[in-house]
Order: structure tokens, then C-alpha cells, then sequence
């Protein structure tokens, strides 16, 4: 069996959705598998273009604007030209996002199906993971149990099974959170202990003082691009 | 009202003359204050997820390109319309990767908001939000619904509480039926 990967995000070998690729990869096997990062889009075309070589696709990116990154729409324009070649290929998506409610990816996940549909593939279900702001930054003991569920529904795709419910629902978590949680997170955001991850990184920047700017409030820059019509 | 109009139509004659009427409706539109973007045709680079907007300058993109024309008129319209043809099911990735690049509006701080987690505003003020979606005949109801829903969550990380001004319209009754709706 042989696999290839499109990392969708665009922060390419350094992000959550290559982590996310490692614990599938522990189930999966590394033999036969290929990995591309969507971020160098001057290679979409040659990426779409061996798509078909391969038993099995994972299409793996984080949740953006509510949708899937621009680049990973790109790719799939100029994917829609192999649509004869890519039928009934089989396909697996992993969306994952920084937000821990799960509600926020279904839209997404309602296109990873509708994608499927219109290009004719064999999709084996998307797999969404809330939650994943800063798994590269986490020790492994924190993501373990994700890490082993990653893996076990790896070794499903790789062996035509459906997917462990079990496993899709622990990865989901939440579709909302709790009350009980809201009242937590509200309690935390008064001690500033939701945005202890944010804050670190302002202040490492020396930006902890700007954090509220909002440049450009009453102060639009001056036009230069000549792709623009007014009739002020 | 003002309005920002964000064209994301790729280079195809199919469009063009759709895209001409579109163009000439902003250019002799009376009842609005319009800013019009034809986005193929700026530098426009994609989002590299650095976060430069959130930790290094807050607001400010760290990518310098012609998107910063874009993001600096958000906060100070009343409407962005998106204009789109729908796509395998969605929107171009040309207005995609605009969206993408106005993650800066927002915080990087989470709040929760009718029940949701949702980005704490940057802005006082929001623009409300609609979408003018070219369609054709492999178009279904499906994929309107699927886009509608996207929107309906943009407005929704708008912080918008009425997102009631939302609307998404299709081709159905020309151009200048769309502009009168809004």
C-alpha cells in the first residue's frame, strides 16, 4: 500500500498538522508514504499530478477563516483537472483547529464530503481534531491519548475498516462547551490565564503593550493597486 | 452606506461579461460609498501562518503586498460583499486566500460569544457581511447551503449580532438586482 500526504497549512514542515502527520504515520507505516506541503504552490500542478500513482490520500490542514486555507482551494482547482484519474481513489481528511469546540469545523467537514462527492472519491471519513493550537509546543504526555486514537484510526484507513466511532468522537470532543466549561473559561479569562499562551509570545516580541492597537481604525492607506474602482 | 466590494472571480471568459456589468454598477452606483477590489489581478500573497498579526504587530500583516489596501478599509465600511462564482462546491481560492489574510481584525484571544468560542474583535466596529455568488448548472442547492453556512460563521467571528444582515445571493435576477437588495 503506499500513501501520500498533502499538508495543507501553511506553516508547512512546522506545524500542528505535521505532528498530527507523525501520529498517523505511527500507525500507517512510513514505507511507501510521501508527504507535500501545499505552502509551495508552485508545485500544485506536478503535486496533482501524482496524486493517482498512489492506494491512499490524506488530506490533512487546520480550520481557517472557517473554511480550508487558500492554498489547499488552489490545489483542489487544479486537482478538478485529474477527475478522471482520481476516481474512487480512496481519500481520508484531518482538520483540526485552535478553537476546542468542534462546531466550529463543520462547515468544513460538510465540504471535505461535498469535495468527495463532486471529484467521485472514495472518501473513508474526516477526522476532526479541536483543540490543536500548540500540540507542537506540548509534551508528548499531553497528547498521548490523541496521539494512540491518531494512530489506531491510521491503521483502519490502511486496512479498508471503518473508523472507531469511539476514537472519531474522543478526537471531536465537544460540539459546544459546557456550561460548566464557559463558567471555567470565563473564571480563567479574569486571571488571564486564557491567553497565558498568547501573552508569552507578545511580550517574547515586545509587543504585550500594542496587543489592543487597532491600526487601522479611521485610517484606511492610500490606494496603489490599479485593480480598483471607486465612485466616491 | 459604505461598501467594499472583494472580487474574487478567476481570469475567465466565461465571467467577463458579468464581471463588465458588475464594474459599471460600482462606477455609477448612487446609494452607496464603494470600494471595489478585482483581486486576480493584485498581489495578493497567501497567509503563512506566522501570526505576526496576533504577537509581533498586532493588527498589521507581516506579509507586505497590496492586501493591506483590503485589510486597512475593513473596519471603516459598513458592508463587505464578496462576490464569487461557486467553485467545486465553494469559493474561489482567490477570495479564500484574501479572507485568510484578514485574520489580523481579530484577536488572538478567545471569548465566548452566543455560546461559542469565537476571536475577541479588534475593532469596535465590524462591517456586515454578503455574498454575491456566481452560479451555473453544476451548481446545487447543496453547495449554496454549504457556502451560506461558511458566511454565517465569518459573521459569526465578525462578532456580528445580528447576523440577520447577512445575506447570500445568487445570479438569478442580474447584477443591478443585487446592488437594490443590499
Amino acid at each position: 500500500m503506499s500513501l501520500i500526504v498533502y499538508n495543507g497549512s501553511p506553516r508547512g514542515e512546522s506545524s500542528n498538522s505535521s505532528v498530527i502527520t507523525s501520529w498517523f504515520l505511527e500507525g500507517y507505516g512510513k514505507e511507501n508514504v510521501e508527504i507535500r506541503f501545499l505552502k509551495k504552490f508552485k508545485q500544485h500542478l506536478e503535486y496533482a499530478e501524482e496524486m493517482s500513482k498512489y492506494d491512499h490520500v490524506l488530506m490533512i490542514f487546520a480550520l481557517y477563516v472557517d473554511g480550508m486555507p487558500g492554498q489547499v482551494k488552489n490545489f483542489y482547482e487544479i486537482l478538478s483537472s485529474f477527475k478522471e484519474e482520481l476516481k474512487d481513489k480512496q481519500i481520508t481528511f484531518i482538520i483540526h483547529s485552535g478553537f476546542s469546540d468542534g462546531i466550529q469545523s463543520r462547515a468544513l467537514e460538510q465540504y471535505c464530503n461535498r469535495f468527495s462527492k463532486i471529484m467521485n472519491l472514495d472518501n473513508r471519513g474526516v477526522i476532526i481534531i479541536p483543540g490543536s493550537e500548540g500540540f507542537r509546543l506540548m509534551p508528548d504526555i499531553m497528547t498521548k491519548k490523541k496521539r494512540q486514537a491518531v494512530s489506531r484510526l491510521a491503521v483502519s484507513f490502511k486496512n479498508n475498516e471503518p473508523y472507531n466511532k469511539k476514537d472519531l468522537k474522543f478526537l471531536f470532543g465537544k460540539e459546544k462547551s459546557s456550561r460548566f466549561s464557559i463558567f471555567l473559561l470565563k473564571i480563567m479569562s479574569l486571571f488571564g490565564l486564557t491567553n497565558k499562551y498568547w501573552d508569552s509570545q507578545l511580550k517574547r516580541n515586545e509587543a504585550f503593550d500594542n496587543r489592543f492597537d487597532a491600526p487601522y481604525e479611521n485610517n484606511p492607506i492610500p490606494i496603489t493597486t490599479e485593480a480598483y474602482i471607486t465612485n466616491k | 452606506m459604505r461598501l467594499l466590494i472583494l472580487n474574487g472571480i478567476p481570469q475567465d471568459e466565461k465571467y467577463k461579461a458579468y464581471e463588465k456589468e458588475i464594474e459599471k454598477e460600482v462606477s455609477q452606483n448612487t446609494t452607496c460609498e464603494i470600494d471595489y477590489f478585482r483581486l486576480r489581478d493584485m498581489n495578493i500573497n497567501y497567509c503563512r501562518g506566522c501570526w505576526d498579526c496576533w504577537v509581533k504587530t498586532p493588527g498589521r500583516c507581516g506579509i507586505k503586498d497590496d492586501h493591506e489596501q483590503i485589510l486597512s478599509r475593513m473596519p471603516n465600511v459598513d458592508m463587505i460583499l464578496y462576490i464569487s462564482p461557486v467553485i467545486l462546491g465553494y469559493e474561489s481560492s482567490i477570495l479564500k486566500t484574501c479572507k485568510d489574510r484578514s485574520i489580523g481584525s481579530a484577536h488572538p484571544y478567545i471569548s465566548i460569544h452566543k455560546g461559542e468560542q469565537h476571536h475577541v474583535r479588534r475593532y469596535e466596529k465590524m462591517p456586515d457581511i454578503s455574498v454575491m455568488l456566481i452560479t451555473d448548472d453544476d451548481t446545487t442547492e447543496e453547495d449554496i447551503n454549504l457556502i451560506s453556512s461558511t458566511y454565517f460563521r465569518n459573521a459569526l467571528n465578525f462578532r456580528k449580532d445580528d447576523t440577520s444582515k447577512f445575506v447570500t445571493i445568487d445570479n438569478a435576477g442580474g447584477v443591478k438586482d443585487v446592488f437594490d437588495r443590499l
